[in-house]
C-alpha cells in the first residue's frame, strides 16, 4: 500500500464520520433503540433475585453497564454488508473496482468513520441514562483504556464480518440469511444480552474461546473480570480472532474478485 | 505509438443450460436436482485492433454486440478467456490499479459518483484516490467545470442531478486526474437530445484540445459522427468493419430522416436529393440524400415554405447500418485493410 493510498483511506474513515453525522434521524432512532433496550432490561434484571446465582457482585447495575457496553457495538455497526449487496446486484461495483484503490479497503474505512462517530453518540448517550438510573458510572477508570481498545478491535471484527456478508452476495444474491445466521450466533455465542460466565461450564468455555465473544463479549468482560491476566488473555484473544478474520476476508475479498473478473458483474 | 493494442481478444461465460421443458413440469425437488450442463456463451470472439495516441475510435454495435465487455476487459475489470490486450503500458487485468491511475472511464449506466455527497466532495474523494496535489486538482476542476458547464452543479448532491448534469459531472470527474485516455461505455444513453448534443460537443472539443485518446462504445451514431474519427463496428462479438468516420459517413450515414409537422394538411417540399418517404394529413417523413442536399438546407426551405409545428432529424439506427455492411459484404475486407 502506497502513502498515498492511506491518505485517500483517511478521507473515506472522515467520509463515513460525516455521513453518520449527518445523519441526525438515523442517529437519533439508534439512540432511542440503544436506551429502550436498556431500560427493558434494567427492569427485567431488577424484577429478577439475581441474588441466587451465587455471582457476588453481579447486581443489576453491573448488567446494566456490560449491556451498554455489548449493545453499543451492535446498534453502532448496523447493517453495512447490505451496501456491497446492493453494489454487487446493481452492477455499481465495477465503478469502485475501476479505481486505483481497493473497493474493499475504501468501504471498511468509511465504515468505521461512521462507526466510530456512532460508537461515540452512544457512548455519551449509555452514560447519560446509566447516570440516570443507576445513579453512577460501573466502569473503573483504570479499565477504560483497555475496553476502548477492545471495543475497537470488537468493531473491526463486525465490520470484517460484514465484509464477508457483503461479498456473499456474489454466489447467494441475497446474503440476508447467511446474516441472520451471523447474527444469532452473535446474540448467543457473544454474549449479547448475558455475559457468558453465566452459562453451564462447558458450553460458556466453547463460547468465551469463539470469535462472536471476540466480537461482543470481549470488551464487557472487563466488567466483569478487571485482573490484568483476564484482560491480556481477552485482548491476545481478539487480536488473534483479528488475524484469522482479517485473512478470512482477503480471501473471501479475492474469491469474489477473481469471479467478477471471470464472469462480469 | 498505440495506447490500446488488442490481439485475438476473446470472451467466452459459462452459464447452466436453463431447465428444460420437461423438467419444469417436475416438482420443484426434481427442478432443483436435475443436471444442468455448463454450456459456454461466446460474447467476443477473437477481435484485433489497435488505437494510436490521440486518436478518438467509435467502438459500436446493437445491444449484446460485446461492445462493453470488450471494454471491460480492457479496463481490467474482466478477464479474457483468449488473447491479448495491452492498454497505456498495462496488461489490464494483471495491473488493473496500475492502469486505473492511466485511463479515465466513464460507464453510462453506472456512477462513479458519491450520491448523496455534493458533486465537489466526490471530486475531493477522487482527488485523493488519484493522489493529484491541490493545485493541480484545482486548476483541472476549474477548466472541466468550464469545459461541460458544471460550475453551478458543483455544491449540489449528485442524487438531485438530472441523467444529463451526472453524465457530465461523471465525465468531468474521469478527467480529473488528467488521464492520457479515455474509455466511455455508452456515454449518453438514457440522454435527450439536447443532452445528448451538449456532452459530445464538450467531449469532442476537450479530447480535440488535450490530445486525449478516446475509445467510445455507443450503439448511438450520433455520437460517432462528432466525437470519433474512426469507427470499429462489431455485431455477435465479432469485428465487422473497422474504417475512417469519412468512408462509414460517406458508405452508411449518408441518409437522415427527417419528420416535419405542420399546420398545412397536404403539406409538401420538393428539393434534389430529398425523397418523400411517407405524406399524411399535416405531417410529412422524408429521406434526405446528406451528400447532395445538406439537412440544414432542408430546414431552412422547411421554414420557408411550410408552417413548421414540429420537425425530427434522426439518424439511421445503427441496426440498418450494420444491415447494410452484412449487405455489402464488405466488414472482413475492412478489417483486413485496417489491421493490415
Amino acid at each position: 500500500m502506497r502513502r498515498a493510498d492511506i491518505g485517500a483511506l483517511l478521507a473515506f474513515a472522515l467520509l463515513g464520520w460525516h455521513r453518520a453525522a449527518a445523519d441526525r434521524a438515523g442517529g437519533l432512532g439508534r439512540l432511542a433503540f440503544y436506551w429502550l433496550i436498556l431500560l427493558i432490561f434494567w427492569a427485567l434484571w431488577r424484577a429478577t433475585p439475581l441474588q441466587e446465582l451465587g455471582r457476588p457482585g453481579l447486581d443489576a447495575t453491573r448488567l446494566f453497564w456490560y449491556m451498554a457496553v455489548t449493545e453499543s457495538v451492535v446498534i453502532a455497526v448496523g447493517f453495512p454488508y447490505r451496501e456491497i449487496e446492493r453494489d454487487i446486484l446493481s452492477g455499481e461495483i465495477a465503478a469502485g473496482r475501476a479505481r486505483p484503490l481497493p473497493y474493499a479497503m475504501a468501504l471498511l474505512a468509511e465504515w468505521i468513520g461512521g462507526c466510530c462517530h456512532r460508537l461515540l453518540l452512544l457512548g455519551a448517550g449509555g452514560i447519560a441514562i446509566g447516570l440516570w438510573i443507576t445513579g453512577g458510572i460501573a466502569i473503573p477508570f483504570a479499565i477504560l483504556p483497555a475496553m476502548l481498545l477492545s471495543t475497537a478491535i470488537a468493531m473491526l471484527l463486525v465490520l470484517l464480518c460484514h465484509l464477508q456478508l457483503g461479498y456473499a452476495a456474489a454466489w447467494v444474491g441475497t446474503p440476508a440469511p447467511l446474516f441472520w445466521i451471523w447474527q444469532k450466533m452473535t446474540f448467543v455465542l457473544g454474549g449479547l444480552m448475558i455475559p457468558l460466565t453465566l452459562y453451564p461450564a462447558p458450553f460458556a468455555r466453547l463460547a468465551e474461546a469463539s470469535p462472536f465473544a471476540a466480537m461482543i463479549f470481549a470488551p464487557a468482560s472487563f466488567l466483569l473480570d478487571a485482573s490484568s491476566p483476564a484482560i491480556a488473555g481477552t485482548l491476545g484473544l481478539q487480536l488473534f480472532w483479528l488475524v484469522v478474520i482479517g485473512l478470512m476476508t482477503w480471501l473471501v475479498e479475492r474469491a469474489a474478485a477473481a469471479r467478477f473478473a471471470e464472469r462480469g458483474v | 505509438m498505440a495506447d490500446i493494442t488488442v490481439e485475438g481478444l476473446s470472451k467466452s461465460f459459462r452459464v447452466r443450460r436453463p431447465v428444460a421443458k420437461g423438467q419444469a413440469k417436475a416438482g420443484a425437488l426434481a427442478r432443483l436436482l436435475a443436471p444442468r450442463p455448463v454450456v459456454e456463451l461466446p460474447a467476443v470472439s477473437n477481435i484485433s485492433f489497435a488505437v494510436a495516441a490521440g486518436e478518438r475510435v467509435a467502438f459500436i454495435g446493437p445491444n449484446g454486440a460485446g461492445k462493453s465487455t470488450t471494454l471491460k476487459m480492457l479496463t481490467g475489470i474482466l478477464r479474457p478467456s483468449a488473447g491479448h490486450a495491452e492498454v497505456a503500458g498495462c496488461v489490464p487485468w494483471q495491473q488493473r490499479r496500475q492502469l486505473a491511475r492511466r485511463i479515465g472511464i466513464v460507464f453510462g449506466q453506472r456512477s462513479q459518483l458519491w450520491y448523496t455527497l455534493p458533486v465537489r466532495s466526490s471530486f475531493e474523494l477522487l482527488r485523493r484516490i488519484y493522489d493529484v496535489d491541490r493545485a493541480r486538482h484545482r486548476a483541472r476542476l476549474e477548466r472541466l467545470a468550464r469545459t461541460f458547464e458544471i460550475c453551478g452543479l458543483l455544491d449540489r448532491p449528485v442524487s438531485e442531478l438530472s441523467l444529463g448534469q451526472r453524465i457530465r459531472c461523471e465525465i468531468a470527474a474521469s478527467l480529473l486526474h488528467g488521464p492520457g485516455l479515455l474509455l466511455l461505455d455508452e456515454p449518453t444513453i438514457g440522454l435527450d437530445i439536447t443532452a445528448k448534443a451538449a456532452l459530445r460537443d464538450h467531449l469532442g472539443e476537450l479530447s480535440r484540445a488535450e490530445g486525449t485518446t478516446v475509445l467510445l462504445t455507443s450503439h448511438d451514431t450520433g455520437d460517432i459522427e462528432t466525437i470519433c474519427d474512426r469507427v470499429i463496428v462489431i455485431d455477435h462479438g465479432r469485428l465487422l468493419l473497422d474504417q475512417p468516420l469519412e468512408r462509414l459517413r460517406r458508405e452508411f450515414l449518408q441518409h437522415r430522416a427527417m419528420i416535419l409537422v405542420t399546420a398545412e394538411e397536404h403539406p409538401r417540399l420538393e428539393l434534389p436529393g430529398v425523397a418523400v418517404a411517407a405524406a399524411e394529413p399535416y405531417r410529412l417523413s422524408l429521406s434526405v440524400d446528406t451528400a447532395r442536399m445538406p439537412v440544414e438546407k432542408v430546414v431552412a426551405a422547411a421554414l420557408a415554405q411550410l408552417s413548421l409545428r414540429d420537425i425530427v432529424i434522426e439518424n439511421p439506427p445503427l441496426e440498418e447500418v450494420i444491415k447494410a455492411i452484412y449487405r455489402d459484404g464488405i466488414g472482413q475486407k475492412e478489417i483486413s485493410h485496417a489491421t493490415g
